[in-house]
């Protein structure tokens, strides 16, 4: 009535599982970067389409069928496309590198940049151009402007450090700030420093609305 | 066999052909019925694909914020566990496979022990989930309910923690329902009602029992094995 498999293909099919599964343990201990993420989730679908060509049958199936589980990719990229199209660009700016978003600054920055640690300390103006300053500055409106920060920190810039590791999120409309522990003490002290300096040099603007 | 068509066309009271009992009449066979039942069964987890896709866009949107918390709260979990209960799960889609290929073949007892052998591996995994709840909720790592910050740890933690318990407790939840669903496929493989003419129930619940164990494929490197590289040093 349909198509029955050997016993041996579902025994194979279960190797190649376990083997994969290895596989994914192994390579998540290797230092890829920015590419641990995409490594993985290829041999999570290569998993899953094991599982659905052959536990599932959908190899021997209907052309139907097939057209059915194939658009289960089509529903899932429009999730995931449309939802992240507005998540990551929603702090478009233009750096020395070419455009990005906010959200992707501090794994790209550490994956891209190892230069920029050592020009760091030297020059926090570049720094700050790096990091800081793609939402932070008195002309933007992606976070709170520098001369807001000056007036909650002029006397307290460890403060600023403290909130470079572990933001919080200050007003709805602006994305959540990303963590910048990995920059270390040291680099957030020269920003923090830079920071205030900058805000106390430049002439007042009036606050960002909330 | 022709016993049952016979007492079956009887129990009608009106006058078709004699049919295979399981055959409904609104199909013309029982190859048309099973096609309909498949691709009901793969329009049911389609919308279950994308239910777990809401929780993993979550997922994904907090993991670009919040990376260093996302690596902080993965290296909690224990990957040994998580590992095991990916090798028995992976082990339970096996055990139903061949339960499927065993009704296939008209094996009435291997269909039945196959499927007792699924729910055993089905049920070792959930014990397993089972301690590392317990585990957390130890260390009062539960967001909402029993909660502790561990000092020097980001607070967003929290927020792996609260999906980390939502999807793989609804994960859990579908594993339940399946436990169910197996133990009514494995009473009615024990009384003779499936052959190899008519086994559709249990390919079917082979169907939803493999795309949980899909699920759990996804999970397991998103939840366990976030930026292991880095923090081994």
């Amino acid at each position: 009535m349909s198509h029955i498999s050997p016993k041996s293909m579902y025994f194979t099919i279960f190797g190649c599982l376990m083997a994969l599964t290895a596989l994914t343990v192994y390579v998540a201990f290797l230092h890829l970067g920015w590419l641990n993420f995409p490594v993985a989730i290829t041999i999570a679908l290569i998993k899953a389409s094991l599982v659905v060509l052959f536990f599932m049958h959908v190899k021997y199936s209907s052309q139907l069928t097939k057209l059915l589980v194939g658009s289960t990719f089509f529903f899932l990229a429009s999730l995931f496309g449309l939802t992240m199209t507005d998540y990551l660009s929603r702090a478009w700016y233009v750096s020395p590198r070419g455009s990005m978003s906010a959200g992707m600054l501090p794994k790209l920055i550490a994956a891209e940049v190892p230069a920029a640690s050592e020009m760091a300390l030297a020059n926090p103006e570049a720094l700050f151009g790096a990091t800081c300053g793609s939402c932070h500055s008195n002309q933007t409106n992606t976070a709170p402007r520098l001369s807001e920060i000056h007036e909650l920190y002029a006397n307290n810039p460890a403060a600023i450090i403290e909130w470079a590791k572990s933001p919080k999120r200050k007003r709805m409309r602006f994305e959540p700030m990303p963590s910048f522990a990995h920059l270390g003490e040291a680099r957030l002290k020269a920003l923090a420093g830079y920071m205030l300096q900058q805000a106390a040099a430049a002439p007042a603007q009036p606050p960002a609305a909330n | 066999m022709p016993d049952v068509i016979a007492a079956h066309a009887e129990a009608h009271g009106h006058g078709h052909a004699a049919h295979h009992p399981a055959l409904q009449h609104h199909f013309e066979t029982l190859e048309q019925q099973k096609e309909a039942s498949t691709l009901g069964m793969w329009i049911f987890i389609i919308q279950e694909v994308m239910f777990f896709g809401g929780l993993f866009t979550a997922y994904m949107l907090y993991r670009i914020w919040y990376p260093q918390a996302w690596s902080e709260g993965s290296a909690e979990l224990d990957i040994v566990l998580g590992g095991v209960n990916t090798v028995v799960l992976i082990g339970s889609s096996l055990t139903m496979a061949l339960a499927v290929r065993a009704a296939q073949t008209d094996k009435r007892k291997a269909t039945v022990n196959w499927l007792i052998l699924t729910m055993l591996l089905g049920l070792t995994f959930l014990v397993i989930k089972g301690f590392e709840y317990e585990h957390k909720w130890a260390l009062a790592h539960v967001p909402g309910l029993n909660y502790h910050q561990e000092p020097g740890q980001l607070p967003q933690v929290q927020i792996f923690l609260s999906l980390y318990f939502a999807l793989t407790g609804l994960h859990a939840l579908h594993m339940v329902v399946g436990f169910g669903i197996l133990a009514v496929i494995a009473w009615m493989a024990a009384k003779g009602r499936f052959s190899s003419a008519w086994y559709t129930p249990v390919e079917m619940a082979g169907l939803y029992w493999h795309f949980v164990d899909i699920v759990w494929i996804f999970l397991f490197p998103l939840l366990y094995l976030v930026d292991r590289a880095h923090q081994v040093g």
